[in-house]
């Protein structure tokens, strides 16, 4: 579901920013995203970068903007933590949201139309995450350093874990491919950008050339937590 | 012996720029001979623009073995450390 609703404010961020007017309906699952999710306060003036969700198991939509790059995946592992895990060690979530984030500032040249959420099922222990942007998207920023290769074999590129773009001068790759390191072979991550989807699990990679167009990068993926083991400190490592 | 606090460099700083500082002490410190000892207490995120900014950039320039014997961690998650080592065998 995060998927669809990032999706979704993808795309009333850009009608409204071609001046159209964008209704929802509120007598069908309008009320729950209007209401519940809070769409009504994000595309006013002044309006909030991040609200809570009205359910507890959905980490309500964030604008992303650079000022709260950092700020938000701290808020990703409080409210894990404070809702579902109290002492499990949640760094590679935070990692992942992490990595996730500073790709859209460092390669997408978004706007502000820009947006993150997701949702925690504890039935399955699943964890769902979705981010979507609106910027140049992935093939066209792996072209700059490789040109020629198609949508599909850039996104390809864009795991590979010593390439980079050198967009900035700390990028020396490892960043996307770190999200699929979160993944077990259960779990599954999805890059829709440009003509390209990248579909992966820690195991498998696969590209695919899509027939639609996707102006920016889309990316989601869901993470099973159930094997997460308790937070353990060292009190101390040498490198021998 | 320098001792970095991490936590209250991310205070002020993002990761690269956290990174960035702890590759200019390690850059002071290692080459004439003293430790570093990086005190990870409350840090439960190591990205990759920290580590690229700080070890990657460090072992980039004067390779792995440099650091035996000069860098060392406190208080840090298990996982982090593994991932720090993971991250080493990918570089090097």
């Amino acid at each position: 579901m995060p998927v669809h609703l990032v999706t979704l404010a993808y795309l009333i961020d850009a009608l409204k920013k071609e001046g159209a007017r964008v209704y929802i309906d509120k007598n069908t699952i309008g009320s729950f995203i209007y209401d519940n999710l809070h769409f009504k306060d994000y595309f006013s003036e002044n309006s909030p970068t991040f609200t809570t969700a009205e359910d507890e198991r959905i980490l309500g939509l964030w604008r992303v903007n650079e000022s709260e790059k950092d700020v938000h995946p701290k808020r990703v592992q409080d409210y894990l933590k404070r809702v579902f895990f109290h002492n499990k060690d949640l760094s590679a979530v935070g990692g992942s949201v992490t990595e996730a984030y500073y790709n859209i500032f460092d390669h997408s040249r978004s706007t502000n139309n820009a947006w993150s959420m997701m949702k925690y099922d504890e039935s399955n222990e699943r964890l769902s995450v979705a981010v979507c942007d609106c910027g140049i998207g992935i093939p066209e920023s792996i072209r700059q350093s490789i040109p020629n290769l198609t949508d599909s074999d850039a996104l390809l590129q864009a795991l590979e874990y010593k390439f980079t773009t050198q967009s900035k001068s700390y990028n020396g790759g490892m960043g996307l491919g770190n999200i699929k390191d979160a993944c077990t072979a259960e779990d599954y991550l999805r890059i829709f950008s440009g003509w390209g989807i990248l579909l992966a699990n820690r195991d498998k990679i696969k590209v695919v050339q899509t027939p639609f167009y996707f102006q920016g990068t889309l990316l989601y993926y869901d993470l099973s937590l159930s094997h997460f083991e308790e937070e353990e400190v060292l009190e101390g490592f040498d490198f021998l | 012996m320098c001792k970095i606090i991490i936590k209250d460099i991310l205070k002020d700083n993002d990761y690269p720029q956290a990174g960035g500082y702890v590759f200019d002490v390690m850059e002071k410190c290692i080459p004439n001979g003293e430790t570093v000892t990086l005190n990870m207490e409350g840090v439960e995120v190591l990205p990759s623009m920290f580590l690229n900014a700080s070890i990657g950039r460090y072992v980039e320039k004067y390779g792995i073995a440099s650091l035996k014997g000069r860098l060392s961690f406190e208080k840090i998650l298990s996982s982090l450390l593994e991932r720090i080592k993971d991250y080493l065998k990918r570089i090097s």
